[in-house]
């Protein structure tokens, strides 16, 4: 299966979405797509062995919509030397000019300077230097604009059209509206109203100058008639179809009534124009759009500021040489220079100084850690105070800060369960919208016998219905959530997980490295008669060399400081969730928990009392046996996380049941659980059974969230509704979770949460008002309220600005999100 | 920022260029003024089917066309010269509102001018101290025509009854038919009754006028209701 994601161009409403989906979803070897309204993106998993990319696009186009090409566009300028006339001139750009890839390149004799814009997927700017060269000039330091962010032009493109369609249809609108409800506004009549175009004595001029007042706006508003219509015949009418029906109605009516007027000379059916309808509907419509897009830009900010992070450029060792390329010219193994408050352009490994990182931009760490020759430094991050080189090991789509982005990415284009009823909404809306329309203007034309009226019915209910607000109300919200967790640190791997977060009751704390900061420390050595606590350590340390686990980590690290000299190990084997067995110099050892003891057979004996006091100040004893018999006891404890006891009492008091679950023995567990707060503990558990410990809440009908960061955590992350890995953590438990947190502070769990509740309860405002105004717009247009009391009927102008209204009230709710801040004082 | 404002200010006005010169070029192109032109040819089929077609008072130079019961009549200008008071105006019995109650000394002067002579009230307006300019002979008709070009404004169109009217003064009208084979109201002499009323008429016991209310729209086409005498004739 292959998975893609294309720009989509040419969408208006949600119902275009639902189209593209139908469209593509029944090509032979689609095996799922889904199309985002607001990110107008869609992505698509398909068989490539019997489906090509390009039949996809091909249906898209086929579809009525477009596909857009991010060709990633770079510009460059390169001071040149050398250059005697113009003629030289000519020879560097034809010479540029025959790199591939080269777009255009144009040199300035006067500036002596080479303005070259290229694909740098084929050229590289290197290659356009050596051109230079080989012409036989001199390629001087250049100066490599950023990469052309394509999305964002387009975008700016989209809005700059909108903002001028509009312009248009507002400049001939606004005198076109004034003319035609010159009578509703007579107690206005002191406002001129030239005497030529008084309808009931120059009736022509007054068509005459209705008419050419609409054709411009008709013009502007052209693509809801080319699109609409063809969405329509092709039986998915969307948004565009009900404002090219309503408008057309609208148009036509009033082109009757024109040669009713002029020919037929029955003058009393100027009256009957409404010109200023289907004007300023457009009109309208396109504020509404072109409004919707500039809110729409602002909901992917945060994605935006993320992209903003990397440098643009690299210094990179070349031989003595320090030269300065483009950042997406760096390769793996070039060695790369960073000076103090530069920032670090890719991922790598140190070679060569020592200095303090700030990456609190990838991980919220708010202080600078230190970084020596074979640590890994990461793009984005700022090197605080002392030159360092360094190995480039991923650059690109690779760098850990190009991964965040995808992920933020791929989240903001994800949809929610929530968005399926707006989805299925959506998908028949538009035909039941022009039933509605139709039944309404059809009964009201029985009822009365007024073409008129019927029409202005017709026309009223088709555009207080379009369904832009429904298809935004989801997406936006998510966008704007999701890219708000980005900033405080909180990855949403998708739109379910941004969903489900918001109904957990229940969270379960892994304790070591989660609740504790996972470097465990060795406390106590209680011997037996038979060994001394040097001799133990040694044995111990050197059987747990081999072992991954933090307390064996934490005995090594403890026999390093006392500088013993480990021993030769034969048989090794790590005993899952019991602990290790070794044999070193031909005695057989275990090390482990009390279940390993248990479960051998192997009795506590005299040390069974200072193995209660130890677990009961929350310390965890490893029990080391030595050919069977207990030898001794290594306490170790970790230190819990500062922030663990806040997070877990505002967890507490949001009414989250907070669950530790561990493999040590109960009493540490439940020491530890004092210390911060909780109050159900799931001790001695192992680690293929905490995802049924898991489970078993889950039958209690909880929600449950996992917070974890092991390997050992996965499958209980995969196991709870939500799982949360956190950063600190490998990348097994991140590629399991369901959120990610950047750093390691417990705190950013409420945050999540708060942040997922507020997003949901923002998407139902916007599903409340979206659906609102449909579903009370729509009885009212029907003229529901004139046939019951005789009240008010809804004007076609009076609808569509309802409808823009819609779309800008549900982006600016959206919007509101921007301002979210954790509520830490809960 | 100066030079968008600039650009939407030359839109604003070459919009108002281009809606003034649409107008004016499609009335110099062609004649936009159907109801000017319609007007014309239905206020002689009118006349044609009187029984008693207009008649010029050669003292007055004004061509007079009475109501079939006598008791109303329009008064329009053969030839306008700046000494005279009014160019078009309606003269009606006053006989019929006496006896309803209206008190001649509280009517303005310019109702009464012909109150001594005729025993007549008139209502009517001075249009322009241009002379009329005949092509050809002049006729009932033509300095109608005439007149409809000179002070165009004072003709509209009724579209509630399907008539076209000469307003000869404030609320006072002389309407006809567009179509005499579609309307049972083919001559209407309409009063406006708020200055008799204000001189004691009671509008109800006015004799051989209709006291209704009729529907009407404004210059601006504003619709609305006011209450007139009237005195409809069907010419069939």
């Amino acid at each position: 299966m292959e998975k893609q994601t294309l720009a989509i161009g040419g969408m208006t409403c949600a119902a275009c979405a639902k189209r593209i989906e139908r469209a593509v979803g029944k090509l032979q070897g689609i095996a799922s797509a889904s199309v985002n309204f607001a990110t107008e993106k869609l992505s698509v998993e398909y068989d490539g062995t019997r489906l090509a990319l390009q039949d996809i696009e091909k249906k898209i186009i086929d579809t009525g919509y477009n596909v857009l090409k991010t060709s990633a566009k770079s510009s460059a300028t390169i001071p040149i030397g050398g250059m005697t006339c113009a003629a030289c001139a000519k020879r560097v750009e034809k010479a540029l000019g025959k790199v591939e890839g080269v777009l255009s390149a144009s040199v300035n004799f006067a500036t002596e300077k080479a303005t070259v814009s290229y694909d740098p997927q084929q050229a590289k700017l290197s290659a356009l230097r050596a051109a230079i060269e080989n012409a036989g000039y001199k390629a001087l330091e250049a100066q490599k604009s950023g990469a052309v962010d394509e999305d964002k032009l387009r975008k700016e493109k989209e809005i700059r059209a909108l903002r001028r369609k509009f312009t248009v249809a507002a400049i001939f609108g606004a005198p076109l509206l004034y003319l035609a409800m010159a009578s509703m506004i007579w107690w206005l009549w002191w406002l001129p109203f030239p005497a030529s175009l008084r309808p009931m004595q120059y009736p022509l001029n007054y068509i005459i100058v209705q008419i050419v007042l609409t054709v411009p706006i008709l013009i502007a508003g052209r693509n809801f008639y080319t699109v609409g219509f063809k969405a329509f015949f092709q039986g998915s009418p969307n948004m565009d179809s009900l404002i090219a029906i309503g408008t057309s109605a609208a148009v036509l009516y009033s082109l009757w009534a024109s040669y009713d007027t002029i020919f037929n000379q029955n003058f009393g059916s100027v009256n009957n124009l409404y010109f200023e309808s289907a004007g300023v509907i457009i009109a309208l419509i396109l504020l509404g759009k072109t409004l919707e897009a500039i809110s729409k830009g602002k909901t992917s900010e945060a994605i935006k500021k993320l992209m903003g992070l990397a440098p643009k450029t690299a210094t990179v060792i070349q031989g003595d040489k320090e030269i300065e390329i483009p950042i997406d010219e760096v390769e793996i193994g070039h060695v790369i220079l960073v000076r103090p408050g530069g920032k670090i352009p890719v991922d790598g490994v140190i070679t060569e100084g020592h200095s303090a990182v700030d990456e609190s931009m990838l991980t919220g760490e708010s202080l600078p850690i230190d970084k020596k020759p074979g640590d890994k430094i990461f793009a984005a991050t700022i090197n605080k105070n002392g030159v360092i080189r360094f190995e480039a090991t991923k650059v690109g789509s690779d760098t850990a800060l190009a991964q965040i982005i995808k992920l933020v990415e791929d989240a903001q284009g994800s949809k929610a369960p929530i968005a399926a009823m707006a989805d299925i909404v959506s998908g028949v809306f538009v035909p039941v919208v022009c039933v509605v329309a139709v039944a309404a203007a059809v009964a009201w034309f029985w009822y009365t016998k007024d073409v008129t009226l019927a029409l202005t019915i017709f026309i009223s209910v088709l555009i207080i219905a379009c369904p832009c607000a429904l298809g935004l109300a989801t997406p936006t919200a998510i966008m704007v959530g999701t890219g708000k967790g980005a900033e405080y640190g909180i990855l949403f791997k998708g739109g379910e997980a941004l969903e489900t977060t918001h109904k957990i009751d229940t969270i379960v704390f892994d304790k070591t490295g989660t609740i504790t900061e996972g470097k465990p420390e060795v406390t106590d050595i209680v011997i037996t008669r038979e060994i001394d606590e040097k001799r133990l350590l040694l044995l111990s340390a050197s059987a747990e060399k081999g072992s991954e686990h933090p307390l064996g980590e934490a005995i090594v690290r403890k026999a390093e400081e006392e500088k013993l000299e480990f021993l030769p190990v034969i048989n090794f084997q790590a005993l899952i969730g019991l602990g290790i067995e070794a044999t070193i110099e031909n005695t057989h050892i275990y090390a482990g928990n009390r279940k390993l003891m248990n479960e051998k057979g192997i009795s506590l004996g005299e040390l069974e009392s200072d193995s209660d006091r130890l677990a009961g100040e929350g310390k965890t004893p490893m029990y080391i046996a030595l050919d069977n018999k207990l030898a001794g006891i290594i306490a170790v404890a970790d230190v819990v996380k500062k922030s663990s006891e806040e997070a877990i009492k505002v967890l507490r008091n949001m009414g989250i049941t907070v669950a530790m679950i561990t493999g040590d023995n109960l009493k540490t567990a439940n020491a530890i659980a004092k210390q911060v707060g909780i109050d159900r503990v799931l001790a001695e558990v192992l680690p293929q059974d905490k995802s049924n410990e898991v489970k078993k809440l889950q039958e209690e009908n909880r929600k449950v969230a996992m917070v974890g960061d092991g390997i050992n955590d996965a499958p209980a992350l995969v196991q709870a509704d939500v799982g949360i890995a956190i950063g600190s953590g490998t990348d097994v438990a991140m590629e399991s979770a369901d959120i990610v947190l950047m750093r390691s502070d417990l705190m950013d769990v409420p945050t999540a949460i708060q942040l997922s509740r507020s997003t949901i309860r923002n998407i139902k405002q916007n599903l409340f008002w979206a659906f609102a105004y449909n579903t009370a717009g729509i009885p009212v247009a029907a003229g529901v309220l004139r046939f019951l009391f005789g009240g008010p009927l809804l004007d076609p102008i009076l609808a569509a600005a309802a409808m823009s209204l819609s779309s800008v009230s549900v982006l600016t709710n959206a919007l509101r999100l921007r301002g979210f801040r954790p509520n830490r004082s809960i | 920022m100066m030079k968008k404002t600039i650009g939407k200010m030359a839109a604003v006005l070459l919009l108002g260029a281009l809606a003034v010169y649409s107008e004016r070029e499609a009335n110099a192109a062609f004649n936009t003024d159907i109801i000017g032109q319609t007007a014309v040819t239905s206020f002689k089929a009118m006349i044609d089917a009187l029984e008693f077609p207009p008649v010029i008072d050669d003292m007055e130079k004004m061509w007079i066309l009475t109501a079939p019961d006598g008791e109303a009549a329009f008064w329009w200008r053969a030839e306008v010269s700046s000494h005279q008071m009014l160019d078009t105006y309606l003269c009606f019995d006053a006989e019929p509102f006496v006896n309803a109650g209206l008190d001649l000394n509280k009517l303005p002067a310019e109702m009464k001018g012909m109150l001594k002579e005729r025993d007549k009230l008139m209502v009517g307006r001075k249009l322009s101290k241009e002379p009329l300019i005949y092509d050809g002979e002049v006729t009932a008709i033509s300095s109608f025509e005439q007149i409809v070009k000179l002070d165009r404004e004072t003709v509209g169109y009724h579209a509630a009854l399907d008539h076209y009217g000469v307003t000869v003064a404030d609320g006072n009208l002389v309407e006809w038919a567009k179509d005499m084979g579609k309307n049972d109201k083919d001559l209407v002499f309409v009063l406006d009754p708020k200055v008799l009323i204000d001189a004691g008429v009671d509008p109800s016991k006015v004799e051989g006028w209709a006291y209704a209310k009729v529907p009407l729209e404004d210059s601006r086409g504003r619709k609305f209701e006011a209450e007139k005498f009237l005195k409809p004739f069907d010419l069939k």
